[in-house]
């Protein structure tokens, strides 16, 4: 951002007012101090205000956004630690170790619940920028936790992150998989569906109460839907030849299909109450992998109408078909990012599978992944900042989560057998 | 933003004009311009003893 006075010469007198654009200003990580939180008296255990304080950092370190400043820099003694009013605070003693902005708290904690209160500051102006209390049930630690580092990103860049979401995936072992879903900082690990069958892509409703996906169960391949907080079933779409599961609208009301009842396999579009299906694609050549745009105009999918796999997209009729990849051969898994300004797929390049993006006309790819494994299935988090995909090695599998230019991935989860087809849920309420 | 820079290079006056919603965003762009002052003297054909300038910051990636 340092580059104005090269500008400058652009000026002269008879102008009254130059605008300069800055483009792009390279991204830096926002440097945060979080104190342990006071303990009020009679809190069990004494340690809360630590948990709560190590919960919140490392929430905050999962964005790739933050820059979690360790606390062994902290200057400020003990007893001004405690303080929690801007006029009390030495913000010198701040600024002097790069904080630009410090959380400090207070935390009681009972047998019934956890009462939290929270003190955001910008350290460079020395003001408070919120403070806000907390409740929840006395074991709901990550709770807290996560509503105060989705609030201090709401104040500082005005998005709730994707604190409280989850990733849902395909585990096989040998010829039986099955679903599994684990929290985005790595925790609650569950195995979802009991099919011990074949499964393949899962895909969360936007409200996140539903999971559609296709299976084997019945030895062919059908989709289902399951409602996850009451641990039903129904199958959806059992047509003859390939059902396979696309993904559900932003309203929830429609979900994309594939299917091949009509010859070759075609995308249509099933309406979820009524289980009313609409044909969209109509073409000798295969089209799969269908994913809506953020805002469900228009769709993205996969044909190989030109002779080798290749990312299209199209309105939600069906219309305007309009090839946006040309770069390899084999490209695939499109996905539509929520904030609407790019599209992510996987593609073949030096024989291994890495993950690309684009603009939506097929402009700016970039190849975002470029180590030796095989890099498949992307899926977006809510906030469109970050992205999950699979990592396989022909001895590991892993689920891995990297900022959408990139940058900073780290393993969720792995295992030694098979992995595929990671799906990022929406924001639970 | 906007802001002002007298003859002698020194920022007279810097501040937002239109703010973007994200205050850390917002934030940085003001104190990069207060880092980058004092700029070079104002070259000798500026007849005025400042000029008034604005910025424009734009970013994807901290919107």
């Amino acid at each position: 951002m340092c580059v104005l006075f090269a500008l400058l010469t652009l000026l002269n007198s008879a102008i009254a007012k130059v605008y300069v654009d800055i483009d792009s200003p390279a991204f830096k990580t926002i440097p945060i101090a979080i104190c342990d939180f006071n303990v009020a008296a009679a809190t069990q255990p004494s340690s809360a205000g630590i948990t709560l304080a190590d919960d919140v950092r490392n929430d905050l370190s999962l964005t790739g956004i933050f820059n979690v400043l360790n606390k062994k820099s902290f200057l400020e003694d003990r007893d001004s630690l405690a303080f929690v009013s801007a006029d009390k605070i030495r913000f010198s003693d701040w600024t002097a170790i790069g904080a630009d902005h410090l959380l400090k708290g207070r935390v009681m904690r009972n047998d019934l619940e956890i009462v939290a209160d929270a003190y955001l500051f910008d350290v460079t102006r020395g003001e408070i920028i919120f403070q806000k209390k907390y409740r929840a049930a006395s074991d709901k630690f990550k709770n807290v936790a996560r509503a105060i580092a989705s609030d201090i990103m709401l104040a500082l860049i005005n998005d709730a992150g994707d604190f409280n979401t989850k990733i849902a995936f395909v585990s096989k072992k040998g010829l039986k998989s099955d679903i599994v879903s684990v929290s985005y900082d790595g925790t609650d690990v569950k195995n979802v569906t009991n099919h011990q069958s074949i499964l393949m892509a899962p895909r969360w409703s936007p409200d996140g109460h539903w999971l559609a996906f296709t299976s084997f169960k019945r030895g062919r391949p059908e989709i289902y839907l399951r409602n996850l907080a009451k641990g039903t079933e129904q199958r959806i779409a059992a047509y003859e030849g390939l059902n396979l599961c696309g993904s559900f609208s932003p309203d929830g009301k429609k979900l994309l299909l594939t299917l091949s009842k009509d010859r070759n396999e075609e995308i249509y579009v099933l309406d979820v109450n009524g289980l009313t299906l609409k044909r969209l694609t109509n073409n000798y050549a295969i089209d799969v992998s269908p994913a809506w745009s953020s805002d469900g105009r228009k769709i993205v999918f996969v044909s190989n109408r030109a002779g080798s796999p290749q990312i299209y997209t199209m309105d939600a009729e069906g219309n305007h078909v309009k090839r946006i990849t040309y770069k390899g051969s084999y490209n695939s898994s499109p996905a539509w990012s929520p904030r609407g300004d790019r599209i992510v797929y996987e593609g073949l390049t030096n024989g291994k599978y890495q993950i690309f993006s684009t603009d939506e006309d097929g402009n700016n790819p970039v190849q975002l992944t470029s180590d030796a494994a095989n890099n498949e299935s992307p899926s977006w988090s809510p906030s469109g900042r970050q992205i999950v995909y699979v990592s396989r090695t022909p001895s590991k599998s892993r689920i891995v989560i990297m900022n959408a230019n990139g940058s900073s991935p780290r393993m969720l989860y792995e295992q030694n057998h098979k992995l595929i087809t990671p799906a990022w849920s929406g924001r639970f309420q | 933003m906007e802001g002002s820079i007298a003859r002698n290079g020194g920022l007279q006056y810097g501040g937002l004009e239109k703010r973007s919603g994200n205050r850390y965003f917002d934030d940085s762009a003001l104190r990069a311009v207060k880092k980058s002052s004092p700029f070079p003297p104002l070259p000798y054909w500026v007849r005025d003893n400042n000029i008034e300038i604005g910025i424009r910051f734009h970013s994807s990636e901290l919107r």
